[in-house]
């Protein structure tokens, strides 16, 4: 039986072609199709992010906190130096720099700390510097670029974000890595996104999500979407709590307990008592104060009982001498009520010098320091303190991130021992832990949602299916014109 | 070249398993008697995840704008005078999906009409498939079919949704030179004519449809064409031995209404799991066909 062959239809139809191409919003991967060997010391799960990273050129690695993602960031700016000869600029928070290289330097990798430009010579490496830094640098003389804690991000302000985004936007290799995200953070996926060069904010915005109905400003994933975002997500990043996310074993990778002690200050609810403010008994002297959550009351419950916050504090450390102490306050009075009752304790706040606050967290993560007092802002990024394993928070704020963020300094993988974390707080204070708590409820189920998603995305590490018919078509003999 | 994924033939049906744009392209010109098909209903539904779904869009003008092209190709292979006949509905819109808010219909059917004509088609007939209103409430519960609207608040109320065929002819010189499609009035009495000429379809059931043979664990399929809607199309546009397309086979109910009529079929399916079970539908059709042809001679024998 003879057949027809169809005719040629290649370039028949160029326009539709065009329309396809536009459809598929996957993420081409612009990086380097043969990847070289890499460190023997990689973990399965920081090589298979390392490639992908690497063969995608432009990447984000959201890792949770202890699984190496300097190690694998690092290895990726080898290769990057290694494959176009030029430098590669590595942007971290404050005092994280130090880490770096001393990290590069256990693995033989070339990679050197630098304040400013002159520092730059030599054969192409590894620069690390303070994202405060930037300024001092040229960026279009670097093949590639790191943001370290690329979460920072979202804590700058929108006029240094967008610088960074144009700065690097020529950069042909660029490389984000933080946490794994909130999974409706979506300024945060929007900010990496554009800075990858991989697609703008507001294109994500009104692809995926919609505005929600009841909460002016909010936006959230379409429903229909939830699946086709992790996906695109997936196309040019990995996101990874454990290594099993990516099908290896987590030995290894259990963290040690963690234990929690909440220790009341009982407040004297006497103090500015206050009088009714409405009502019949309006203008009446209230025999106690009525607390409420509203910023302004719990500002004024936090200074009235500073003082006992800090005894609490103090106690603890002095309890337990032998262990080094990372004491987290929310405003500089607490800090220093606390900076008072701890001798030999040292403090890192925002207006100090930079290569002040440098050293003194150095210090403390050398190990040399054995009493930290400082706020989650400033150091509650990025830092590894795994060799201490006691914390002590002078009180609470609302922000769940800050102190999940905080806690997970010394709580991480690495961490050989029990983690403590003490909480000093007054009776008064109790609605914010009750949000904190909530909060950190909603945090795991998003989260345990988006790694089924975005598990399931890496798995067929393709966002659409791509179209490569291999077969020739027969049309049957009775086809004629 | 036009290449595809898999093909599969019987004597009387051949399947691909392609994107159907780029196959439709590298079909001869003037080639095929009728189509029929339901086309996917813009993002109504999403049946796979290939770039080349054309239900993977995000708005109408992007499916318009990929569907006009099979529109184009499919004037091309049609042979003179003949038809296409697509089964369309339109569709109900809800605040969420509306940059005002509003919530309406969006008139599918009347933009595949445009855009065939726009591509050369001649509008040639328009039927309505009657849809029990209650079952469309009992399933969707939407807001425009609710009692409780309807008593306190009925300006929200809408009504039920119908099917429709749009029929569309390729109107050119050369269509005297096609041969007609003829009706032996033994087969086809007064009766039958004056059935099918209603411009309401009353009589036909949604549930008439191929999904039945579905194994456990395969997807079914979203939206599969009705048979009694397809049969009758085949057999008031088509002859005996033509052959009829389908751009859009699914899992195969036009062309097993095609194979049973005695007619050839050839049509176009981009899921893998949905073009091995039009194969499969395919071949089981035929294989009854012939047992079927048999059967008929022996009745005929005795009579």
């Amino acid at each position: 039986m003879t057949s027809h062959v169809l005719s040629a239809n290649t370039g028949i139809l160029p326009e539709y072609a065009d329309l396809i191409a536009r459809k598929a919003v996957a993420f081409t991967p612009r990086g380097f199709d043969q990847i070289p060997d890499l460190h023997p010391d990689l973990f399965p799960h920081q090589r298979a992010v390392t490639e992908f990273a690497l063969h995608a050129g432009c990447a984000a690695m959201f890792l949770d906190t202890g699984l190496g993602k300097s190690f694998s960031a690092l290895e990726w700016g080898r290769v990057v130096v290694e494959k176009t000869n030029k430098p590669v600029i590595m942007l971290a928070p404050l005092a994280v720099g130090p880490q770096h290289e001393r990290e590069a330097r256990r693995f033989g990798i070339d990679a050197k700390y630098i304040r400013t430009a002159d520092e730059i010579e030599g054969p192409a490496r590894i620069y690390i510097t303070n994202y405060e830094r930037i300024d001092n640098f040229l960026v279009n003389q670097f093949g590639g670029v790191i943001l370290d804690e690329s979460s920072i991000l979202k804590s700058f302000a929108g006029v240094t974000t967008r610088k960074l985004i144009s700065l690097f936007s020529q950069t042909p290799y660029r490389l984000c890595c933080t946490a794994t995200p909130a999974p409706n953070d979506h300024t945060e996926l929007g900010q990496h996104s554009a800075f990858l060069g991989i697609m703008d904010a507001p294109e994500m915005m009104s692809r995926w999500f919609i505005a929600d109905q009841q909460n002016a400003g909010k936006y959230r994933l379409k429903k229909p979407a939830v699946k086709a975002f992790w996906r695109w997500v997936a196309s040019w990043s990995r996101c990874v709590s454990l290594p099993s996310d990516l099908g290896f074993p987590d030995d290894g990778y259990v963290l040690p307990k963690i234990r929690t002690y909440e220790h009341t200050v009982k407040a004297d609810r006497t103090i500015n008592a206050g009088e009714e403010s409405k009502g019949k008994l309006a203008g009446q002297q209230r025999l106690f104060r009525m607390p409420d959550t509203s910023a302004t009351a719990i500002h004024a419950e936090k200074r009235l009982t500073c003082q006992d916050r800090a005894d609490l504090v103090a106690e603890c450390v002095d309890s337990d001498p032998e262990e080094q102490w990372l004491i987290w306050c929310d405003t500089d009075y607490d800090a220093d009520a606390v900076a008072e009752r701890i001798p030999g304790a040292e403090e890192v706040r925002g207006s100090m010098q930079l290569s002040l606050k440098e050293s003194r967290l150095d210090a403390f993560a050398q190990g040399s320091l054995r009493v930290l007092i400082t706020k989650p802002s400033i150091a509650g990024y990025g830092l590894n303190l795994q060799g201490c394993a006691r914390m002590a928070f002078a009180g609470l704020s609302f922000s769940y991130e800050n102190y999940y963020q905080a806690i997970r300094r010394c709580w991480r993988f690495g961490q050989k021992r029990e983690v403590e974390v003490h909480i000093a707080m007054a009776d008064t204070e109790a609605a914010i832990k009750r949000v904190i708590d909530r909060k950190s409820g909603d945090h795991l189920a998003m989260k345990h949602e988006m790694q089924i998603a975005m598990r399931e995305a890496a798995a067929n590490s393709r966002v659409l299916q791509t179209y490569e018919p291999k077969q020739e078509a027969t049309l049957p003999a009775w086809i004629s014109a | 070249m036009t290449n595809v994924l898999d093909q599969s033939a019987g004597t009387s049906w051949n399947a691909y398993n392609a994107d159907t744009v780029e196959f439709t392209a590298g079909m001869p010109t003037n080639s095929i008697d009728l189509s029929v098909y339901s086309p996917p209903f813009s993002s109504l539904y999403i049946y796979s995840e290939s770039e080349r779904d054309m239900g993977n869009v995000d708005s109408h003008d992007e499916f318009f704008a990929t569907y006009r092209h099979l529109i184009r190709e499919k004037l091309r292979i049609t042979k003179p005078g003949r038809l296409t006949a697509i089964h369309v509905k339109d569709l109900v819109f809800y605040s969420n999906s509306s940059e005002k808010g509003d919530r309406g219909l969006y008139h599918f059917t009347g933009e595949c009409i445009r855009v065939h004509v726009e591509e050369g088609w001649t509008f040639h007939r328009l039927i309505t498939i009657w849809r029990c209103p209650v079952k469309e409430m009992q399933k969707t519960k939407s807001d425009r079919l609710l009692y409780k609207n309807f008593r306190t608040d009925a300006a929200r109320t809408g009504g039920g949704m119908p099917e429709y065929i749009a029929v569309f002819r390729k109107w050119n010189e050369a269509m005297e030179n096609t041969p007609a499609v003829v009706h032996p009035p033994s087969q086809f009495p007064l009766d039958v004519w004056q059935e099918w000429a209603s411009p309401v379809w009353m009589d036909t059931h949604e549930t008439n449809v191929l999904n039945v043979g579905a194994k456990n664990d395969e997807e079914r399929h979203l939206c599969p064409m009705p048979l009694d809607l397809t049969q009758r199309i085949v057999l008031q546009y088509s002859n005996p031995g033509e052959t009829v397309y389908s751009p859009f086979m699914g899992i195969g109910s036009e062309g097993v209404v095609a194979v049973r009529e005695g007619r050839k079929f050839l049509g176009t399916e981009l899921k893998p799991a949905y073009f091995k079970r039009a194969v499969r539908n395919l071949q089981s059709a035929e294989e009854n066909q012939t047992a079927g042809d048999l059967l008929d001679t022996f009745s005929g024998d005795a009579a």
